[in-house]
C-alpha cells in the first residue's frame, strides 16, 4: 500500500496574498465612503478632542475614535435625516464607552492606562500637564455637565450644536455649562489638582 | 466668576492644543479598508498597526485544513502553520522545500469552502462550491464579495494529496527526493526501530478571531474525529471571539461526571497571538496513532483516549 504513496508531504500552507484584491471597492461601498466623508469631515478635529476628554482613563481615545467611526459606516444607511448626523456619531460614541465601562466592572482594578499616565507624569510638559489635571477634575462631573462642558470649551461646538447632540433644549445646555464650570474651577483650585 | 474664567481658560487652551490623532487621511484609509469587506476592527493602540490589522485579517476567517498525506512525515511538520486566509483571497502554493530534499511538491488540491456567495478564480472557472473541486496546487483561490451579499466570514477546506514521484527519478533533481533511509532501500529492515506506519493526518486550525458560527463548524470537525470539544472563559469583542479556553473531551464520556472524563486537551487561545492546529493522525485501518494540539509557539502531544 506505501508503495505507491511512499514520500512524505512538508507541510504546504496557502500563503497571505498582498494582492490588490483587497483593497477592491465596489461602487455602493465608494459612494457609502464619500457620504460618510462628507458628514464626518467638518467635526472631525472636534470629534476627536471630545473622545480624547471622555475617554480618559477609560478607554484608549483613538481606539474609542476608530470603533465610533466604524460603527457609525457600518450603520450609516440608517440615518436618513442627515441634520441628525451629530446626535447619531455622538451618541454612538456615548454607547461605546457605556458597554466599556459596563465590561470594566467585571475585570480587575488595574488601569494601564492611568499607570502609564502615572509613570510620564513628571516628564510631560506644563501643558501636557495641564490636560491632564483638566481630563481628571472632569471626571468628577456629573455625567451631562461634564460632557457639555467638553462639547463647548474642548471641541468648540456652539450651543445649537450641543442641543442636537444632548437632545436637550438651550437652557438645559446652558445650565450644564455654568454649574459644570463652576464646579470644574473649585476642583481645579484645589491642591491635589492644581500643581 | 472672573476669577474662575481665568483658571479654567489655561486648561481649556492645553485641550484646545493638542494635536489631533488619529488623523483625517487616517480615517478615510480605514474606510476604504472597511468599505473592501472588512467588517470589524480589532482594538490597537495605533491606527496604522489597526488599518493593517483590519486588511490582513480581521474578517476573522476560520480556516480549516484537511491534509490527507501518507508516508513518513514528522508529526511536528504539521506545526509549521501560518496565516492562511486573508480577506478574500488565498493562494494555495507548495512551500516544500524540494532544495533542501523536501517532499516533491503536491500536485493536486481538492478545495471546498462554505463561503457564499463566492467567486473563485480557478481553472476551470466555477461558482458552485457544493462540491470539491480538484486543482492543481498553485491554483489562486478569490473567496470575492458580491455588491449584493455581504459575506465575509466561513471556512475553507483545503485537502492536499500527493502522488508518487516519477518513476525515473534522473529526469529529476537529487534533490528532489529525501534522502532514504539506508535500511530502507532494497533489503527488508531488520533494525530494531519499528518501522513507522503509514498514516493519514487530519488537521483542524483555528486561526483569527473567530465567530459563534465558524466555532460550531471545529466542534464538527473534532466531534468527528470522536471528540466533544467545550469552550470556557470566552471573551468577545466586536462579536468576534478574542480569547477562549478549549477543552477536548472523549465523546464516548459524555455522560460521566467532568473528572472522570478522558481529557485530550485543555488550551487557552488568545487571538491574535496565537493560532491554533489540532492534529489528529491514524493509521490506514483508522486507528489513531497520536493527537497533537500545536499552538504558536508550543505542540501539546497527547495519547487518543480509550486505546
Amino acid at each position: 500500500m506505501a508503495s505507491d504513496v511512499t514520500f512524505s508531504t512538508v507541510t504546504t500552507l496557502p500563503t497571505i496574498e498582498s494582492s490588490k484584491e483587497l483593497t477592491i471597492e465596489t461602487g455602493n461601498n465608494a459612494t457609502k465612503r464619500e457620504r460618510f466623508m462628507r458628514l464626518y469631515h467638518p467635526v472631525h478635529d472636534r470629534f476627536v478632542r471630545f473622545c480624547r476628554a471622555k475617554a480618559y482613563g477609560h478607554y484608549d481615545p483613538e481606539d474609542l475614535v476608530n470603533d465610533t467611526v466604524l460603527k457609525a459606516f457600518e450603520q450609516l444607511d440608517h440615518l436618513k435625516n442627515e441634520a441628525a448626523f451629530l446626535h447619531f456619531l455622538f451618541g454612538i460614541s456615548r454607547n461605546m464607552l457605556r458597554n466599556h465601562a459596563r465590561r470594566l466592572k467585571h475585570r480587575g482594578e488595574y488601569d494601564e492606562n492611568k499607570a502609564a499616565q502615572l509613570a510620564v507624569h513628571e516628564q510631560r510638559s506644563d501643558a501636557a500637564v495641564d490636560v491632564g489635571l483638566l481630563y481628571e477634575a472632569l471626571n468628577e462631573l456629573p455625567e451631562e455637565q461634564r460632557e457639555a462642558v467638553i462639547l463647548f470649551e474642548i471641541s468648540g461646538f456652539s450651543i445649537k450644536e450641543i442641543q442636537a447632540i444632548q437632545g436637550a433644549g438651550a437652557s438645559a445646555v446652558k445650565q450644564r455649562l455654568v454649574r459644570g464650570r463652576k464646579k470644574l474651577a473649585e476642583l481645579l483650585k484645589e491642591p491635589n489638582h492644581a500643581h | 466668576m472672573e476669577q474662575e474664567n481665568d483658571i479654567l481658560k489655561r486648561y481649556f487652551e492645553a485641550a484646545q492644543n493638542e494635536p489631533v490623532s488619529p488623523s483625517l487621511e487616517n480615517i478615510d484609509q480605514m474606510l476604504e479598508v472597511q468599505g473592501a469587506g472588512a467588517s470589524s476592527a480589532p482594538a490597537g493602540s495605533s491606527v496604522a498597526l489597526k488599518s493593517l490589522l483590519i486588511a490582513l485579517g480581521a474578517i476573522g476567517v476560520i480556516v480549516t485544513i484537511v491534509w490527507l498525506a501518507t508516508g513518513n512525515e514528522e508529526p511536528n511538520q504539521a506545526s509549521n502553520t501560518s496565516p492562511l486566509i486573508s480577506d478574500q483571497s488565498v493562494v494555495i502554493s507548495d512551500t516544500s522545500n524540494t532544495e533542501q530534499g523536501g517532499a516533491p511538491p503536491v500536485d493536486t488540491l481538492l478545495v471546498t469552502t462554505d463561503i457564499v456567495p463566492s467567486t473563485i478564480d480557478m481553472a476551470p472557472s466555477t461558482t458552485d462550491f457544493d462540491t470539491v473541486h480538484t486543482v492543481p496546487a498553485t491554483t489562486k483561490v478569490v473567496l470575492a464579495e458580491t455588491p449584493e451579499t455581504k459575506k465575509d466570514t466561513g471556512s475553507l477546506i483545503i485537502i492536499k494529496k500527493t502522488t508518487p514521484p516519477p518513476a525515473d527519478p534522473i529526469s529529476l533533481p537529487a534533490s528532489y527526493f529525501p534522502t532514504p533511509k539506508e535500511d530502507s532501500v532494497g533489503k527488508a529492515c531488520d533494525c530494531d526501530e519499528p518501522e513507522e506506519v503509514p498514516s493519514v493526518e487530519y488537521q483542524t486550525v483555528i486561526y483569527g478571531d473567530a465567530s459563534n458560527k465558524q466555532l460550531k463548524q471545529i466542534e464538527q470537525e473534532v466531534h468527528n474525529r470522536g471528540y466533544q470539544l467545550e469552550l470556557k472563559k470566552v471573551k468577545y469583542k466586536r462579536g468576534r471571539i478574542r480569547h477562549m479556553k478549549i477543552l477536548v473531551y472523549d465523546l464516548n464520556d459524555e455522560d460521566k461526571p467532568k473528572n472522570d472524563r478522558c481529557k485530550l486537551y485543555e488550551i487557552e487561545y488568545d487571538h491574535p497571538f496565537d493560532s491554533l492546529t489540532f492534529v489528529w493522525r491514524y493509521d490506514l485501518q483508522g486507528v489513531p496513532i497520536k493527537f497533537y494540539a500545536v499552538m504558536t509557539n508550543f505542540t501539546l502531544a497527547a495519547q487518543p483516549c480509550h486505546q
